[in-house]
């Protein structure tokens, strides 16, 4: 792929990237959520087509941008989301993908195909249960054998370890390796430092363009690689704090022991008037994490008090009457109803149950919307017309009016332009100055740098930390990408993994 | 109640049964695909008119029931024009189409016969060739969806096609064929429909049988012989309330009217429960928007 590049509307998701995957060899493809990794390995597999630039696969320039002649060539591409149709069984998936004429084989032939599949390769798989039943380990083995199957010679791996237990992912590995002995390329898409151990070459992206292009893996340190991949420019557009709290304030929310999905039994206390920056590569249990402080999801096990109160689990209601501010990570799914006006979602949670008149209610709301900045037409417009930044600020409004004792803040500033993302930023800095306990979970480390009295990293459900400041930059980014992992593994001697 | 229970109604009941099974038959190739098909009672309607005149010009109620698929195919073409290329909200187009086609097939009707002039009847097919058709269609449908490549890529479409089409399957032409052939299905069940057990066509003749298809579909889990088997009982349902409205009891014979509908009803809330649809039924694809 020679400079390829990609925009999606004002981003740009790929910037002239160059990149080679060699036969027999497996090249990991590093960076942070949005560098561009899914979109270049898109492109490759004919999902998404470049704006400029070109690809060949085996000498030979592709021009149409579909998914199946890219096939034929012999490149095949395991996303993220499995693309197995769930209601069919492994050799009904099979089959779909490379039909044996006209007429379906019987299902014992059929049967015997997917056998001598998952004897060839030692990929395990059960046939004769629909693919929603299998375990994800299972489904992605079985999307590997279908690649393999249609004899794929370029096989794009997206986050194959991602979805998986320890053990699982050194097995996948294992088999990459066999692959690539057999002189199929590999390219394994990831944010783990000791995934890419185990790769020949390794390109790095950050923000769409090339950290490292194309290096041997044995001339990089770790922390070569994690800089490259987080950055090391400081410069943020996030205005840094010029103070940060040293002494221990009073704690104000507690999280203790909650598991929910990746989550496992975390523990957090957040204080009155304190900052703590949760830096992380998304899917490591954000969402999660989110989802249990919010309410949004019952937690398994464990515990979350605000100011000493314990609070039920799962119940949103309870916890904004106890001063939680939500600030979700999806405004527009959990935080604002788009076709509504300004004035009826800042009510939102607080509806009385006779409501005054509009004109009332818009004159109500009109102290508060320029209070907050948030640039409209007025209290009647819809909210769904708000930019990025003004629908921030009206969640802001909402949740940061009522004097909260504690706020959870997810990605605050994601999709926002500086400007706004700085008002943003201001504000909950603000709030915190004003006694309240913010805990902020965020992606870009230069605003959680910014922002944050302590940073704690979450790297697959777990935290490492406290990270205090002044900030080691490379120290947090090593641990964003599981080096502190690997270390506390190795030092209780805890090679198996999980029972 | 002799008359009731007697050979006569079973036959009335199959005979009435028929259009309502490949109707059935019809929806299900569309909502295997994951086009919600609410434009069935239309595409009947229209095949019912366009078999009637042909057969009324030609005198041949085989090239009447050509006619009603070819109409029921072309009709089935309009609504994948809309729904699948233009992606148009699958539930509003298949209402607005419905409605159309009623008054589109009234205005024909009228245009050809003038109110009050007495419609001519038809030359009518016998029972058994109809119900040779239909069997051949259900064994066609079975086998599509058991036994061929393209029945799998069908339901493939239909549960996920996001997957189907990174394995290289056009959507929307799988989308497209499939919607032709079922409003071709339709349209043979309205021209069976008048070409058979009635032998005229009145305005809305199809009363109501492409929702009761729609329905069966659900009732059966988008298999074909469970819903041809509804659409039977369906039939047998009509033919008694037929029957029922002639003998003199102190009951409304409205409620008899009623009857197949609450069968149909009743069956449907007994059975749907732990039905199985397609993942993307309704959904209008586009790639990369997930």
């Amino acid at each position: 792929m020679r400079s390829v590049s990609r925009r999606f509307g004002e981003t740009v998701a790929l910037d002239g990237v160059d990149f080679e995957a060699r036969p027999g060899e497996i090249h990991a493809l590093l960076g942070a959520n949005g560098a561009g990794k899914t979109t270049l390995m898109r492109i490759l597999a004919g999902l998404d087509r470049p704006d400029t630039g070109t690809v060949e696969v085996f000498g030979q320039r592709i021009e149409n941008f579909e998914p199946g002649p890219i096939r034929a060539l012999g490149v095949a591409l395991v996303q993220q989301h499995f693309t197995l149709v769930p209601t069919l069984t492994a050799s009904e998936n099979l089959v779909l993908a490379r039909p044996e004429g006209a007429l379906l084989p019987p299902g014992r032939t059929a049967g015997v195909r997917v056998q001598k599949l998952v004897e060839q390769f030692g990929l395990e798989v059960r046939d004769g249960v629909p693919a929603s039943q299998l375990s994800v380990g299972e489904r992605q083995r079985l999307e590997i054998l279908r690649a393999l199957d249609a004899d794929a010679k370029i096989l794009l791996l997206d986050e194959p370890t991602a979805v998986l237990t320890d053990v699982e992912a050194e097995r996948l590995l294992g088999v990459a390796r066999a692959l690539a002995d057999q002189g199929r390329a590999l390219v394994v898409i990831t944010h783990r430092l000791a995934e890419v151990e185990a790769c020949d070459r390794v390109t790095v992206l950050r923000e769409g363009i090339e950290a490292i292009s194309d290096g041997a893996v044995d001339g990089y340190t770790r922390a070569d690689l994690a800089s490259a991949m987080i950055g090391t420019d400081t410069s943020g557009t996030i205005t840094a704090r010029t103070s940060r709290r040293t002494q221990a304030a009073p704690v104000c929310l507690r999280v203790r022991d909650v598991s929910l999905g990746r989550v496992s039994s975390l523990s957090l206390d957040v204080g009155e008037g304190e900052i703590v920056g949760i830096a992380g590569v998304d899917g490591n249990g954000q969402s999660e994490l989110e989802a249990a402080l919010s309410g949004r999801s019952a937690a398994e096990s464990g515990e979350v008090s605000i100011s000493g109160e314990p609070i039920a689990p799962g119940d949103p209601r309870s916890r904004r009457g106890q001063g939680l501010a939500y600030i979700p990570s999806d405004r527009y799914s959990w935080g604002l109803i788009g076709p509504m006006d300004l004035a009826d979602n800042l009510e939102l949670g607080r509806v009385l149950p006779i409501r005054p008149n509009r004109p009332a209610r818009h004159k109500a709301a009109r102290p508060s919307l320029d209070h907050w900045d948030v640039r409209t037409a007025g209290p009647h417009a819809r909210t769904s017309s708000l930019s990025g930044g003004n629908a921030q600020k009206l969640v802001l409004a909402r949740e940061l009016d009522e004097h909260p004792s504690a706020v959870l803040a997810c990605y605050p500033t994601r999709g926002l332009d500086p400007e706004a993302a700085d008002t943003v930023a201001t504000r909950l800095v603000a709030a915190a100055e004003a006694g309240c306990a913010v805990l902020w979970i965020g992606a870009e480390l230069d605003e959680l740098l910014a922002v944050s009295d302590r940073i704690e990293v979450l790297y697959d459900g777990t935290l490492f930390g406290p990270y205090l400041p002044p900030f080691d930059r490379a120290a947090i980014g090593l641990a964003m990408a599981g080096d502190a992992a690997d270390r506390a593994r190795s030092a209780t001697g805890g090679e198996a993994g999980p029972p | 109640m002799d008359t009731l229970f007697s050979i006569a109604t079973v036959e009335a009941g199959i005979r009435l049964g028929l259009p309502v099974a490949l109707a059935a038959l019809g929806a299900i190739i569309n909502e295997r695909s994951g086009v919600l098909n609410l434009g069935l009672e239309g595409m009947m309607l229209s095949g019912a008119l366009g078999g009637y005149i042909v057969n009324d010009a030609t005198g041949s109620p085989w090239i009447g029931l050509l006619a009603g698929l070819l109409v029921g195919a072309l009709t089935g073409g309009v609504f994948a024009g809309l729904v699948v290329t233009f992606r148009t909200s699958q539930v509003v187009t298949g209402i607005a189409f419905t409605i159309v086609a009623i008054a589109a097939t009234t205005y024909l009707f009228q245009l050809r016969w003038d109110i009050g002039e007495l419609p001519p009847r038809v030359e009518r097919l016998g029972m058994w060739p109809l119900v040779a058709l239909t069997l051949v269609c259900v064994a066609g449908v079975w086998f599509l969806f058991r036994r061929t490549t393209l029945g799998l890529t069908i339901s493939a479409v239909g549960e996920s096609p996001e997957s189907a089409d990174a394995l290289g399957y056009n959507v929307v032409l799988i989308r497209w064929m499939a919607t032709i052939a079922g409003g071709a299905l339709a349209g043979l069940g309205g021209a069976v429909l008048v070409n058979g057990p009635l032998g005229l066509f009145i305005e809305e003749v199809t009363a109501g049988r492409g929702w009761v298809a729609l329905a069966l579909v659900v009732f059966a889990g988008w298999r074909p012989v469970p819903a041809v088997a509804g659409a039977f009982l369906f039939g047998l349902c009509d033919a008694a309330q037929l029957r029922l409205q002639g003998t003199a009891t102190e009951v409304p014979y409205e409620v008899f009217l009623a009857l197949p509908y609450v069968v149909t009803l009743i069956a449907l809330v007994v059975r749907a429960r732990r039905s199985h649809t397609p993942a993307a039924l309704g959904d209008p694809y586009v790639r990369g928007a997930a």
